[in-house]
């Protein structure tokens, strides 16, 4: 457990000498870019001359624009967050490996579970940072803007960081075989598929309705954006269901990790 | 007799290489023994395998074929790795570690406690000349520095095995020296030395034993006293030397000059009293004797690696 703890501190030191610090100042600035139309223009006025559909549209967008940013600039911060895992988690090895450090440490009595898993546990400890940073920026401007969240709001919390830890295993996983480049556009598009799958699985189509099913099986359910409804005074959640997809992504996520050590146990550690 | 601690046996180790999957033999067949106590030297050119063999040995890389026995058991245990220390030819740390932090960091990794370290960093800082520099960020180092820094590391638990590649490439005079002493004084402790290396004058002042290796074979396997012996010689200057002496001195006897009639020659240590004997029967003069080496371990290396390149 020591050399655990010892190889997350050092992964966690590494990201911050990365200056990975900047993916706050980057998400802050995305938030300053959703939030500064509440502040430049507080109260805007429906505007005339529409349809009276298009006129009742308007008028419901305009008096949700406050929650509506503000459970924006949530799920921009937490989709950072998960593209922060998949980024540091497709390059955590290939760094080790093209800097040789890992020489080194893999010459002392450490498994190579160990190593990956103080990666993995690192870049957790950072994204559960900079969602609790986010959080922090988001609580003082719902108070500003008098926004309120429903308790939904930590289940999307939660999606968030489980869809860290899902996807940037995904990615330490696949780097042990594959470069960095490649795992990192496989979690990506592993990110993308269960958009597609629920597309699939709803078709018609025989053909289309199969693959859809069988991808369903192999492809972890992903991130659910759940700002939205948490921001929506007397939505419904609905906590079963969204458990068991916390549940699946966590399942898929240490079964990916659990492939990832195996692999890397196996494999040679060849500095090219 | 001693102890093998490391036992190579018909290692064979390929890679697959390029679109093809082309197979590329690094190692064809490899065996080595290095006893405990000794430092043994394994020399060879640029892609011999020497750094292939020593990655097998750590169990970084799966071997074809052949056995490789670290203490007597299967190598690549993470327990055998608490018992070795390693220095990579180009050794590396983490930017953000000063010197001390980055022996920590090693420590720890090694199973020492917080508190053997704090008293075995700073001495190890110190043997390695890297006293004034603990506080300093290792990536601001020189590459003699951070080559005594990956030695020190290797050094810090006090392992029964060192293998060191490349040790003291990327050191200047003194620092070569340093790291030569303290090879010489890991020896004296017991440990024993498995070192890779190109400075060949290195090899012969402080190893026991050569291994050479060229394209993936050993070619030459010899301790440094049976080399010493092999081509130490004796040169005996004589004056009064004349074409009838050169007749009976005998053809086993070189002239390593002449000038006028002063000529210095040259004979195997065996040799040395028959010649004497047959000197003092003849018409001249016998002046200084002197030990003389014949070939160095640079000549040897020639003879045996360096007509494939």
């Amino acid at each position: 457990m020591t050399r655990v703890l010892l190889l997350t501190r050092n992964a966690f030191r590494g990201m911050l000498h990365a200056r990975s610090v900047y993916l706050w100042l980057f998400a802050a600035f995305l938030v300053a870019i959703r939030l500064l139309p509440l502040l430049l223009i507080p109260n805007p006025q429906v505007p005339q001359g529409f349809n009276p559909v298009m006129q009742q549209r308007l008028a419901e967008a305009i008096r949700n624009r406050r929650p509506n940013s503000m459970a924006g600039g949530l799920n921009d911060w937490s989709v950072l967050c998960i593209v922060f895992g998949i980024i540091v988690g497709a390059t955590a090895l290939s760094k080790e490996v093209s800097t040789k450090t890992i020489i080194t440490t893999l010459a002392r009595p450490v498994q190579r579970w160990e190593f990956l898993f103080g990666k993995w546990i690192a870049i957790q400890l950072f994204a559960i940072l900079s969602l609790a940073i986010g959080f922090a920026l988001f609580q003082a401007a719902s108070r500003y803007f008098d926004v309120t969240f429903s308790s939904a709001i930590w289940l999307g919390a939660a999606h968030a960081l489980v869809a860290t830890m899902l996807y940037s295993a995904i990615a330490i996983a696949v780097s042990t075989i594959l470069s960095p480049a490649l795992s990192g556009a496989l979690a990506v598009v592993l990110a993308f598929l269960p958009g597609l799958i629920s597309f699939l699985t709803e078709d018609t189509g025989r053909f289309r309705h199969v693959i859809g099913v069988a991808l369903s099986y192999v492809v972890p359910p992903g991130y659910s954006n759940l700002y939205a409804i948490a921001v929506r005074a007397g939505a419904a959640v609905d906590y079963s269901a969204q458990s068991k997809t916390l549940f699946e992504n966590l399942g898929y996520g240490v079964l990916f990790f659990v492939l990832g050590c195996v692999v890397f146990t196996k494999r040679e550690v060849r500095l090219g | 007799m001693s102890e093998s601690i490391i036992q190579i046996e018909n290692l064979r180790k390929t890679y697959r290489s390029g679109l093809r999957r082309a197979q590329v033999v690094a190692v064809k067949n490899v065996t080595l023994t290095v006893k405990q106590g000794s430092v043994v030297a394994f020399v060879g050119p640029n892609g011999a395998g020497k750094t292939t063999t020593i990655h097998s040995l750590l169990g970084f890389l799966k071997i074809d074929a052949g056995t490789i026995r670290l203490f007597g058991q299967p190598a690549g245990s993470a327990a055998l790795r608490r018992r070795v220390g390693y220095q990579c030819e180009i050794f590396n740390t983490y930017p953000f570690y000063t010197a001390t932090q980055a022996l920590q960091y090693y420590g720890r990794l090694s199973g020492i406690s917080p508190e053997t370290l704090a008293r075995a960093i700073p001495k190890q800082l110190e043997r390695l000349g890297l006293g004034d520099a603990r506080s300093r960020k290792a990536s601001g180092f020189s590459k003699g520095m951070t080559q005594r820094l990956g030695l020190a590391q290797a050094l810090l638990h006090e392992p029964e095995l060192l293998i060191l590649d490349e040790p003291t490439s990327g050191l200047d005079p003194e620092g070569r020296r340093l790291v030569l002493d303290i090879i010489r004084d890991e020896k004296s402790r017991g440990r024993t030395v498995f070192l890779s290396s190109h400075i060949l004058s290195d090899v012969e002042r402080i190893c026991d034993e050569v291994i050479m290796i060229r394209q993936g074979e050993v070619v030459f396997n010899e301790t440094i006293a049976s080399l010493v012996a092999q081509t130490e010689e004796w040169a005996i200057e004589v004056e009064g030397f004349t074409g009838s002496v050169r007749e009976q001195i005998g053809a086993e006897t070189r002239i390593l000059s002449i000038i006028g009639d002063k000529a210095v020659l040259l004979c195997h240590v065996s040799a040395k009293r028959g010649l004497l004997k047959t000197l003092l029967e003849l018409p001249v003069e016998i002046g200084t004797m002197q030990r003389h080496r014949s070939g160095s371990l640079e000549d040897l290396y020639m003879r045996h690696v360096g007509k494939a390149e």
